[in-house]
This record gives C-alpha cells, structure tokens and sequence, in this order.
C-alpha cells in the first residue's frame, strides 16, 4: 500500500496545489515553518485521521475557515483508491468519508491504508501516561480485526453510564445489570488486546533487535491488568472475574464515584533489565524503543496483509546520532514507501541515493530539479 | 431586492423547514402544490396536523400509540396473549408489525436506561409490564429494545427483575447493526431476527 497523492484544503498552511508521491522513499525538504511536517500530518489524517502533533481539530484547519478537507489516492494489492473526507469543525464537528466518491464507514476507511509515523515526540510513548500505550496496542487490534473499534466505544460507552450511575442515586438492581454489561464489555476488549499483544511482543524482539546498539540493555514489553485476572485468555472466564469484582467493589467504587478497575486503567509495561524502563535507559534510548514498538506494530499488520505500508518519519535526522540513523534506515528500507521530512538535506540525502526529492515552501510541494520518477 | 413572499408564506416556510428531511427547495415544492391545489384538500391537511395531537394517546396498557383507551393490538382478541414483545418506542411496534411475523401483544417501555441523562427504571413503564406479567396469561417475553449498549442493558434489567416470574424470555437474534434502531431496519432482516431469536 502506498500514497499516490495529496490535495489539502484550509489543512494549516499547506497550499492547494496537488503533491504527489514516489513508490519507494520520498524525502521532504524546506526550512523550518514551510509546511514539512504539515504535510506529513495531513498524510496521518487522511490515512489515519488523527494527528500525531495535536488532539485539537481546530488547530489543524486554517486560522479563520470554518473545516478543512483532504483528497488521497492511495494505491495497493486492489489497485487505486480515492480517499476524501471533509470536517466540518462546527460545533457539532461533523466528519464526511467517502471512498471511491461512495460513503464509507470509519472501520472501513481506517483500515485501507494505516500509515505509521515515527516523530522525535516518540519519547512520551515510552514515557508519558498508560493511555499512549493502550491507544497502540488498541489501535493494532483494531488493525487485526475492525470490529475491535465498535467494541472499544461500546466499552467507553458502558464505563460512562457505569460511572453517572455511581456518581447518582441507584437501586442495586439497575448497577447489577449495568454491571453484567460492562463486565461483558471489558472482558470483550481485555481478549483482543491480549491476543495483539502476544503479536506484538512477537513483533517487538525483531523490531528492537534491528535498532538497538550494542550496549543497549534487554527490553520486554508486557500486558499489566489486574493481578486477579490471573492473565486468562478465556472470554467466559475474564466475563465472570469482572462480574464478581465489579459487584464486590460497588461500595468502593460508588465512594469514588466511577469504576476503579478495568481495561481503561491497564497499561504496556516496558520494562528494561526487568525495571521501568525510564529507570534504566537514555533518552536516546527511550526514542529507539518508542521507534521499535511503533515499527513492532507495522511489521505485524504488514505480515497479516501481505503487503509492505507507508512509514513516515518526521524531522529524520534531528536527534538521531549517526549509527541509531544508519540502522533505522536499514530496518525501513524494504519495498516499503518512506516519506521523511528533514531540514538538513545534505546529512540525510546520502543515504537515500535514490529518493524523490520534494522541496516544501510557503505551504506548497514541488519536486526538485533533476529527480523524480 | 424587494421581498416578494407574503407573511403567511414565508411563516409556512419556516416550519416547513424545520422538518427531518426538508430542505428549502422542498419547502418551496410543497408551498406551491399547497397554494395551487382545491383550497377543501388544504383544510383537510390542516385537520389532520391539528387532531396529531390532540387526539393521539398512549394505549393505557401497552403505551402504543392510540385514538382510544386500548391500542387495536389490546383490543383484538384474535391476538395470542401469552407473548409480550418489548420495545422502546411505539414506532418501533409498527416496523415488526409490518413484518406480519407476530401475533402477540406488544409493550413499549418509551425510552431505555441511560444514567448519563438521569433515566432510571422508574422513568419507563417497567412497573407496568410486570404487572402484566404477574396477571397470569403471559408466558413468554420477547425483548425487542436497540442493539445499543443502553437497549442491552435495559434487557438485562428486564431479564433480571422478571427472574422470579419463570417466563421464557429471548431477544432477537443479531444481524441487525450494533448501535442500530430497529424501527429504521428492512422488513426481511426484522423478520428473521424475530424467527431466529434466542432464549435469555
Ligand atoms: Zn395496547
């Protein structure tokens, strides 16, 4: 799978006219403030639609218009196909997707063409809150099977009328059914995540072997939920242990005032030398682990579908010594389309003899003289 | 530019408008046929918008929609009165109807448990369907509310509270869409839901 093409509309300050795109690595260059990784953050959002620099829809559209919109094509194993989607920031923020000019489903969309990102920002992965980790780990069930994404929202949604109930008044037969069903709904989620990360940590020892150095220490990554679930990857089972401790803690939890126990507090331990890793390891690092787990998850979608996927990789060379570079490139450089963004062409360029070349200024995209296609 | 339309048009238009599903250019369509057609067809439009709602009313035992006391469903005795089929909405009894599958009674709880918005068991007509349910001729519940996580959990709570009442109870089988309104599914696919149900 790869991006053909992009048009971006009121997308930041990214011009109008069409960029497009080669099948092997494309390398983006420009000053800083011309548009690099506003194009690489327009990619995420027709592929992904998310960001990887902001939560905040308002920031990506441009100062003053009312939504933004985006035109892909992408092309793979099925042959070519036209993304679009249009949001309107409102509120309410309504979102329009259509693949092919035919509405599209958000399960169906986000599963055409995932594409991954690697940015300098990868750090907080390994080092900020559980629900990064969670967001990778739900995001590559999702990959493994669609319908992990309507199990994920209906969780949300149970947790939250579990959680007003507790923060109410209400009679024990109303919290025993709302109970069962989020019982049923947490375990739902728990197996799926369970079975991506036995993928992952599969993925992960390949994906951290091929770029840590040699005086990196040993990492391991596993699956934290509570103690009592005993690790059971049995569905019935994981359903009945949460059925009894939902019921046992409803004192404790209506004290609170919201659930206490489930998947929304489990995490992806990374554990260096079986310690935290932040206890253990360099900032550097900690980025080389954050790239290997984003890659862990690439590696593996890619084997369930038989086809390489776009990796993107914002400000390639900005805190990457030479070696980590070196070994990244080697990781990445396989039949796979790479879009990387650098301010510093002449460190970066060797290593890609056979890039297209793609200048960003002022918001627009234009090949350089001389490469291409 | 001088504002040709008249008051009253412009008013109709406004309301018009407002409806699911009419836009401007339908509004003005329909203005126009109004103002075309035999002024008695008009009046007799205009009735029937007015007597909605003053003359509908919920069946005072099922809480479907009615011109009397009892719905005709409550009043047919031809209908089998050993099956309650429960939905959320009153619409929504009109969709299975049509599918010509069922021949019981119906049961409209107006509404599901949602805590996020403050409803409660005591703000449906659950006391009312267990009382018809401890009158003796029912036996068997058919759980008709929305495959949403708050139509799920309205069938536990049903399921759970009628428990000491030993009646068989069953929920219609999938294959409609999670996060669905049964009202707005085909008549073929609400058929074989309601043929394939499974027992709770
Ligand atoms: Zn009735």
């Amino acid at each position: 799978m790869l991006i053909r093409a992009l048009t971006a509309r009121s997308f930041r300050n990214l011009g109008q006219a069409p960029a497009h795109f080669a099948a092997g690595v494309n390398l983006i260059v420009g000053a800083n403030g011309e548009g690099k990784s506003s194009l690489l953050e327009a990619i995420s959002v027709l592929a992904n639609l998310r960001s990887f620099r902001t939560v905040r829809w308002g920031a990506v559209a441009r100062h003053g218009a009312a939504g933004f919109a985006l035109l892909g094509e992408i092309e793979g194993a099925q042959g070519r196909l036209l993304l679009e989607q249009a949001v309107e920031l409102g509120p309410p923020l309504r979102r329009r997707l259509l693949v092919n000019g035919a509405p599209a489903s958000v399960e169906r969309y986000l599963s055409l063409c995932p594409v991954a990102s690697l940015s300098s920002a990868d750090g907080e992965l390994v080092l900020g809150p559980p629900g990064l980790r969670r967001g990778l780990l739900d995001r590559l069930a999702f990959l493994l099977a669609p319908s992990t994404l309507e199990v994920l929202r209906c969780f949300q949604r149970t947790l939250r009328q579990r959680n007003a109930l507790l923060a109410g008044l209400s009679t024990a037969g109303e919290l025993d059914a709302w109970d069962e069903r989020l019982a049923a709904a947490a375990a739902e989620l728990v197996v799926r995540r369970q079975r991506a990360m036995a993928a992952l940590v599969e993925a992960f020892e390949e994906s951290y072997q091929a770029l840590r150095g040699a005086a990196f220490p040993r990492v391991a990554i596993t699956y934290r939920g509570e103690s009592w679930l005993n690790g059971s990857e049995i569905l019935a089972d994981v359903e009945e242990s949460y059925r009894k401790r939902y019921n046992e803690t409803r004192v404790r939890d209506r004290h609170a005032g919201h659930t206490q126990e489930g998947p929304h507090r489990h995490d992806l331990c990374v554990l260096a030398e079986d310690r935290p890793a932040r206890e253990v390891l360099s900032s550097g690092q900690i980025k080389i682990v954050a790239a290997a787990l984003r890659l862990a998850s690439v590696f593996h979608v890619e084997r369930e579908r038989g086809e390489p996927l776009p990796v993107m990789v914002d400000d390639v060379d900005a805190e990457l010594d030479r070696e980590v570079f070196a070994r990244l490139t080697r990781a990445l450089a396989n039949e796979r389309q790479l879009l990387l963004t650098s301010a510093h062409p002449e460190l970066v360029a060797p290593a890609f003899p056979e890039a297209l070349v793609l200048t960003m200024q002022g918001g627009g995209c234009r090949p350089r003289a001389g490469t291409g296609e | 530019m001088v504002e040709l339309r008249p008051r009253s048009v412009r008013r109709l238009l406004e309301q018009l408008e407002r409806l699911p599903g009419i836009g401007p250019r339908t509004a003005r369509v329909l203005v126009e046929h109004l103002l075309t057609v035999d002024a008695g067809e008009v009046g007799e439009l205009a009735e029937a918008l007015a007597g909605l709602r003053r003359e509908v009313r919920l069946c005072e035992q099922c809480f479907l929609l009615t011109d009397d006391e009892r719905c005709s469903v409550c009043r047919d005795p031809s209908r089998d009165r050993s099956t309650i089929l429960v939905v959320e909405e009153p619409t929504t009894a009109w969709a299975v109807e049509a599918t010509r599958e069922y021949r019981g009674l119906y049961h409209a709880l107006l509404g599901h448990l949602s805590p996020l918005h403050g409803v409660g068991p005591e703000d449906l007509t659950i006391d009312r369907l267990e009382e018809r349910c401890r009158g003796g001729e029912v036996r068997e519940l058919i759980l008709a509310t929305n495959p949403t996580v708050e139509g799920e959990t309205t069938a536990l709570y049903i399921v759970r509270r009628l428990q000491p009442l030993s009646l068989t109870v069953s929920r219609p089988a999938s294959g409609v869409p999670v996060g669905g309104d049964l009202s707005a599914v085909d008549q073929l696919t609400l058929a074989q839901a309601l043929q394939l149900r499974r027992k709770l």
